[in-house]
């Protein structure tokens, strides 16, 4: 007969609870990770969905993302000129807030090079990527607009015509694409004194322009190569201009994770392992408590004469249910609850697998105490 | 030549020391108990009579003296105890004041578990205690945890569990003390017929004056000694009624 099973299913609501709180530790732990996770995964998304080989950006600067960068609108014919560049597309990205029924709503706009880049490696949930030049946007959900809807940035209306899921910045921030001449027009939204003041200077033909100004900036150039092209020439070649500096996507990311996002990734780890540690300790004084509560029928099995071997598995056996119930329950509250958290957490095999690892780990050694104590445990006992 | 004792005490000492002073639990006791022999132990409270029955039961070793058990010199002052586990569940069967039922087993789990232990498969284990319970008017508890039962029910679950290994000796410490008088003297007849019908020797440890009718003698102890004069009875006397 299964002594750990028996006692479990005796006092099934007490290990329900057991396994519950076991659960809601690993719930966070995993939920720890797979925040880290998920800003990483977040930082990279546009760096990696975008598609570029090389980065143009300001000269003497590693932007446009962990630092700023500016360079000249027309930086994209220059680049275009340099053998083995297949095609340059510019690219600008800001955070921007405005106001939608009184609420203010936050995106990171994004320009796209329309019509050389419509958006097509956008992953669109809903509705289609931009089919004009003017006016469009496609925006990610969590900004919190609707299809269709007309929002109102810098002085023009914009028309949302697609919806994606989980597109978004550095800082979580939904991504609102539009066509680099509409995000630069935004970026120079002017207030309505400039715009007053410039339609008494230049008349009512000059405010009511909204196309982009000759010397405005962009924040980057993206550089597709051909195939066989060795990218260090290209790199040569504009810096050899002087006024720009070349990153390859790997450095952006390098920027990204370990400059710009270091900190943050860090004190996430730290807390990580802290928790680990926690429910390392919690699990491990849960499993020894349950034994220490069996200890007067682990001294009457002694006295009846059971071998050592039907204590230590009645014993392990409970502390791995305990721990696979645990690990199993709050997998599944991490899927439920989750996908409610306003940042992304990304719960990847390879990290529950891990858990699970230091979760049997966690249960061996509370077994092990258990084990040890138990097996102290004098037959007379039973007497006292 | 007729079979050795099945419990056979020869000069028991057991000290124990607490701080600097050092209490003589037992000091000189010898007593044999043969099959089919039900012996009352009785005596103040503190004069050695559990501690009697830890030595005959091969959880404390004596401090000297030795305790030989169907013949086998099993206990002295150098036994290494833990190593007689399975001795003991073959040979020892014990049942306390309380009955220390396992509190997440049945009834029948509980008798079956005994079984079990000693590596008899789970089917055969649980139908040979099923039965048990039955001979000892269970019949109708067997799948109720102890909680469900009855002071008296369980602790005839406990005989039951000390019974199933077939034990040649029964020890048995203040059994009745928790059951009221009819259901204690019941207990008591239990050992009795356990006694004639598996030849079986029992030790009980009581203080109930009114039971000593159902021994076939009675040791008093006194300040770890047997009291001199203090037998009553001849061995096999109750036996025949
Ligand atoms: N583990 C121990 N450590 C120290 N002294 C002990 C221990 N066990 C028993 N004693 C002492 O040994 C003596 C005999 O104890 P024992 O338990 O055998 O008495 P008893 O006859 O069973 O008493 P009671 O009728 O109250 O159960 C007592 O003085 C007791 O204090
Ligand atoms: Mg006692």
């Amino acid at each position: 007969m299964n002594l750990a099973f028996k006692d479990i299913r005796f006092n099934l609501l007490r290990f329900l609870l057991t396994a519950l709180g076991v659960a809601f530790l690993m719930m966070s732990s995993m939920g720890m990770v797979g925040l880290y996770r998920g800003i990483v995964a977040d930082a990279l998304l546009i760096i990696e969905r975008i598609g570029a080989d090389q980065w143009v950006v300001q000269g003497g600067r590693q932007g446009p993302f962990s630092e700023g960068s500016a360079i000249s609108s027309t930086m994209d014919r220059r680049v275009e000129g340099i053998a083995g560049v297949a095609s340059a597309r510019r690219f600008v990205q800001f955070s921007q807030q405005f106001t939608r029924d009184g609420r203010q709503l936050r995106a990171s706009v994004t320009g796209l090079d329309f019509p050389k880049d419509p958006g097509r490696w956008i992953p669109i949930v809903r509705g289609r990527p931009l089919a004009s030049g003017h006016y469009e946007a496609v925006a990610d959900m969590s900004i919190g607009l609707r299809l269709g809807e007309k929002v109102h940035l810098g002085q023009d209306d914009y028309t949302v015509v697609g919806l994606t899921r989980g597109m978004v910045d550095t800082g979580g921030d939904g991504l609102l694409f539009v066509t680099v001449n509409d995000a630069v027009a935004i970026a120079q939204r002017r207030t309505s004194e400039e715009v007053l003041l410039a339609r008494a200077g230049a008349g009512p033909a000059a405010a009511s322009r909204s196309s982009v100004p000759q010397d405005s900036k962009i924040a980057a150039v993206l550089v597709t190569l051909n195939p066989a092209v060795d990218p260090e020439l290209v790199r040569r070649a504009v810096a050899s201009w002087g006024d720009a500096n070349v990153l390859s996507r790997a450095e952006q990311e390098n920027l990204l994770l370990n400059q710009r996002l270091w900190r943050l990734r860090v004190q996430i780890l730290a807390f990580t392992g802290v928790l680990l540690v926690v429910t390392g300790i919690v699990v491990s004084l849960i499993i020894y408590m349950l034994t220490m509560e069996n200890l007067h029928e682990i001294a009457m099995l002694k006295l009846i004469g059971a071998d050592n071997s039907v204590i230590i598995v009645m014993i392990a056996q409970q502390a791995f249910l305990i721990g696979a119930s645990g690990l199993g329950l709050g997998l599944m509250l991490s899927r439920l609850v989750f996908p409610f958290f306003p940042r992304k957490v990304l719960i990847l095999p390879g990290d529950v697998a891990l858990l699970g690892i230091a979760v049997a780990v966690i249960c061996a050694f509370a077994s092990l105490l258990g084990i040890s104590r138990a097996l102290k445990v004098r037959a007379q006992e039973v007497l006292s | 030549m007729s079979p050795p004792p099945v419990l056979s005490i020869r000069d028991v000492q057991r000290l124990y020391r607490s701080g600097d002073t050092t209490v003589r639990a037992l000091d000189g006791v010898s007593l044999d108990i043969h099959r089919g022999e039900v012996v009352g132990i009785s005596g103040p409270s503190g004069s050695g009579k559990s501690t009697l029955l830890l030595i005959a039961g091969l959880l404390e070793p004596p401090s000297a003296g030795e305790v030989l058990i169907d013949g086998r010199r099993v206990s002295h002052p150098a036994a290494d105890l833990d190593r007689l586990r399975t001795f003991r569940r073959n040979h020892i069967g014990f049942i306390f004041q309380k009955a220390n039922l396992i509190p997440f087993l049945t009834a029948v789990e509980n008798v079956a578990l005994a079984l079990e232990i000693d590596h008899v498969p789970p089917r055969a284990a649980r139908a040979y205690a099923g039965a048990l319970l039955a001979s000892l008017d269970l019949g109708h508890r067997l799948d109720n945890h102890p909680s469900r039962l009855s002071g008296g029910e369980q602790q005839r679950v406990a005989v039951a569990r000390a019974l199933a290994n077939a034990p040649s000796l029964l020890l048995a410490d203040e059994p009745t003390a928790a059951l009221d008088s009819v259901r204690g003297r019941q207990v008591l007849q239990l050992f009795r017929e356990i006694a004639r019908t598996r030849q079986a020797a029992v030790a009980v440890v009581t203080h109930d004056q009114r039971a000593l009718d159902l021994f076939d003698r009675t040791i008093e102890l006194s300040d770890g000694r047997t009291r001199d004069g203090a037998v009553h009875g001849t061995p096999g006397a109750a036996g025949t009624h």
